[in-house]
């Protein structure tokens, strides 16, 4: 409650402002509000936002303006994640532009950032609900590093276990099951 | 951009301002709606751009929706269940972990069952665990030939199983290019098999196989074969040599391990070989001399990886002419051959000058004067100096000059001190220093290398 008037407080004051101060705001980096799931609106730097590809694309397209009232609606992140997401974003803004991905070469998951670890120590429900809103949103980093640390937490469990954290149900019948288990048992790198 | 709009921002602001001072008395949604008209003639007479910058509401959240309900995922279970998702999740799995992944559920063993995530993967059959019954064989082989594997590896397999193995194949004999056979009861009739029904193979191993005698060889060998391994193999000598001369024209890759091969079958090589032959390892075959050496030199010009492991018969004089005669040569592997000294070093430096890769594991004999030599080499990227007992600090003073190393090893280095490895941190090039068996490389020293070099890896 306490975020929403505030930003209503600030919204008062940028049409107040006389024109010789309107137009040193001219020059100051524009802002867009995003809204969460319960209606709560995050109002952030337009390049910090542009991190999400959807949101960029969506600039773009429809020529948003930087003072627009109106906030972007995002229904599937809730207010928690997304002050999450917006905090990843802004500690990631200088970083350079993620190299164009090799489709299909092995990545590593031994080399993710100690602030981006720390920021991720998280329980397993919010680490799920950041992995979701990083593919909604489409920032790659963001999802690149969750995916990791999922697939940390993963490597070396049984499929059972896989299936018990994913809630995955096992459709292979019992001799199925076998045959892949026997069509698996080996492995070797070139 | 930013500038720009904000400046055609301010001006919209000025008429708006101006705008709802006028029609302040009427609610929200019709103040937005005489904007509208009233804005667009305004814009009329101006440079404004044309694109819609304030749309009415409605529109506004018809656009926003449309752009972010493209399907996606809600929950984590959907997110798992995404074709689309889970080929790029994967990736972040290394190949034996993808096995276990592909017990999860069918969904997750379709997404896998893919050449894409089995490039560079090469099965290892252990022939003795395969099922005895040929539905089960059947439908595993299968499932190699689905994933589209091009290398195969038969562990402890017998002539029946090979032939087994590629009738099963037959479709798909296409596939295969690369096989290796280890510690296997192989004979002469089965290998003949191997290579007969499988046109496509172009790189063979043949590892422990006691069977196979150099009559098998002879009838075998085609020329297609591009890369040839053969280790621990009881039977071969200087004849299979001459059969590797004579039948593999295009033979560009040779590994062989075999304490029974002479100086005398160095001579078969050819210049038919020397033109395309260009990865010769000859790894504890102790009984090359400097005569074995003078051979490979004669016949094979365009070497460019040379490695005599365990040749421990070779003294400064084979290094001097191989020095002398492969300019080409890029890696130079001398490792567990302690007859070489100082000497061997200074005809590398002065006359290998795109050598790239040096390794004097076990040269005992090499010392810092050694050392001092092969500073001077701009080109070397790769150094492995393992268990050369009488390197010291001064040594390490001279690396500390050659700025283009990538990886080096000083391990079981034991008279080395904690200071001299400390100025390591010059090498601002390095990306892997091996330090295990080191006794000066103690804790604090390798917190200090690897808190000033950041992206090194140090082993210790």
């Amino acid at each position: 409650m306490l975020k929403l008037s505030e930003t209503k407080k600030r919204n008062i004051k940028s049409s107040e402002m006389p024109r010789s101060y309107a137009c040193d705001k001219a020059v100051r980096m524009p802002m867009i509000k995003l809204q969460s799931l319960e209606g709560e609106v995050f109002e952030i730097d337009v390049e910090i936002a542009r991190q999400s590809v959807t949101i960029k694309t969506m600039l773009e397209d429809l020529g948003v303006e930087d003072d627009d009232e109106e906030p972007v609606p995002l229904p599937n992140v809730n207010a928690a994640i997304l002050r999450k997401v917006i905090a990843w974003c802004t500690y990631h803004k200088d970083d350079p532009p993620p190299p164009e991905d090799d489709e299909n070469k092995e990545k590593r998951t031994d080399d993710i950032c100690s602030w981006d670890a720390e920021f991720l120590k998280v329980d397993q429900g919010t680490l799920f609900e950041l992995i979701l809103a990083a593919n909604y949103l489409d920032i790659k980093g963001l999802l690149d590093v969750t995916c990791k640390t999922v697939a940390n937490m993963i490597k070396g469990k049984s499929p059972e276990e896989i299936r018990k954290t994913f809630n995955i149900k096992n459709d292979f019948t019992p001799a199925e099951e076998e045959q892949v288990r026997k069509e698996n048992e080996w492995c070797e790198e070139k | 951009m930013e500038i720009s709009n904000g400046i055609r921002g301010l001006r919209f602001r000025s008429e708006q301002q101006s705008q709802q001072n006028t029609s302040a008395a009427q609610g929200p949604q019709g103040s937005r709606e005489t904007q509208l008209p009233q804005r667009f003639n305004v814009n009329g007479n101006g440079t404004m751009n044309v694109r819609i910058v304030r749309s009415p509401k409605p529109l506004i959240a018809r656009k926003i929706r449309s752009l972010f309900s493209k399907s996606q995922p809600d929950t984590i279970s959907e997110l798992f269940a995404d074709e689309r998702f889970l080929s790029k999740f994967f990736f972040y799995f290394a190949p034996e972990e993808r096995g276990t992944l592909c017990q999860v559920c069918r969904l997750w063993k379709n997404v896998l069952y893919h050449p894409k995530f089995w490039v560079d993967v090469t099965p290892i059959i252990v022939c003795r665990e395969l099922s005895r019954n040929d539905d089960q064989r059947c439908r595993f082989y299968e499932s190699l030939q689905h994933r589209g594997f091009d290398t195969v590896c038969l562990f402890g397999a017998t002539d029946n199983e090979v032939s087994d193995f590629v009738a099963h194949f037959q479709t798909y004999k296409k596939q295969i290019k690369a096989v290796s056979l280890r510690c296997s009861n192989v004979t002469d009739t089965g290998m003949e098999v191997l290579f007969k029904k499988l046109p496509c193979l172009y790189k063979v191993e043949l590892s422990g196989c006691n069977e196979i005698t150099e009559t098998g060889l002879w009838s075998c060998l085609n020329p297609k074969i591009v890369s040839l391994t053969i280790s621990d193999c009881i039977n071969v000598a200087d004849d299979t040599v001459g059969a590797i001369a004579q039948l593999l024209p295009s033979l560009f890759e040779l590994n062989l391990q075999a304490y029974h091969v002479t100086d005398a079958s160095l001579a078969f090589f050819s210049a038919k070989q020397g033109y395309i032959l260009s990865i010769l390892r000859l790894h504890s075959c102790w009984e090359i001399t400097n005569h074995g050496i003078v051979n490979i030199v004669h016949s094979l010009p365009n070497l460019t990886v040379l490695s005599m492991s365990g040749c421990s018969k070779i003294t400064d004089d084979g290094v001097e002419l191989i020095a002398e005669n492969l300019r080409k040569l890029r890696s130079l592997d001398l490792s567990w051959c302690p007859r070489i000294t100082d000497a061997s070093l200074e005809y590398i430096a002065c006359d290998l000058s795109q050598l790239e890769e040096l390794i004097l594991d076990r040269c005992s004999r090499v010392s810092d004067i050694g050392v001092g030599y092969l500073s001077t080499m701009t080109s070397l990227r790769r150094l492995f100096l393992r268990w050369c007992t009488q390197i010291r600090d001064f040594s390490l003073k001279h690396i500390y000059s050659m700025r283009n190393l990538r990886v080096l090893s000083l391990a079981g280095c034991t008279l080395v001190s904690g200071q001299g490895l400390c100025g390591l941190t010059q090498l601002h090039n390095l990306d892997e220093l091996e330090l295990t068996n080191c006794p000066s490389a103690t804790r604090e020293v390798c917190l200090y290398l690897r808190e000033n070099m950041a992206h090194c890896l140090v082993v210790d």
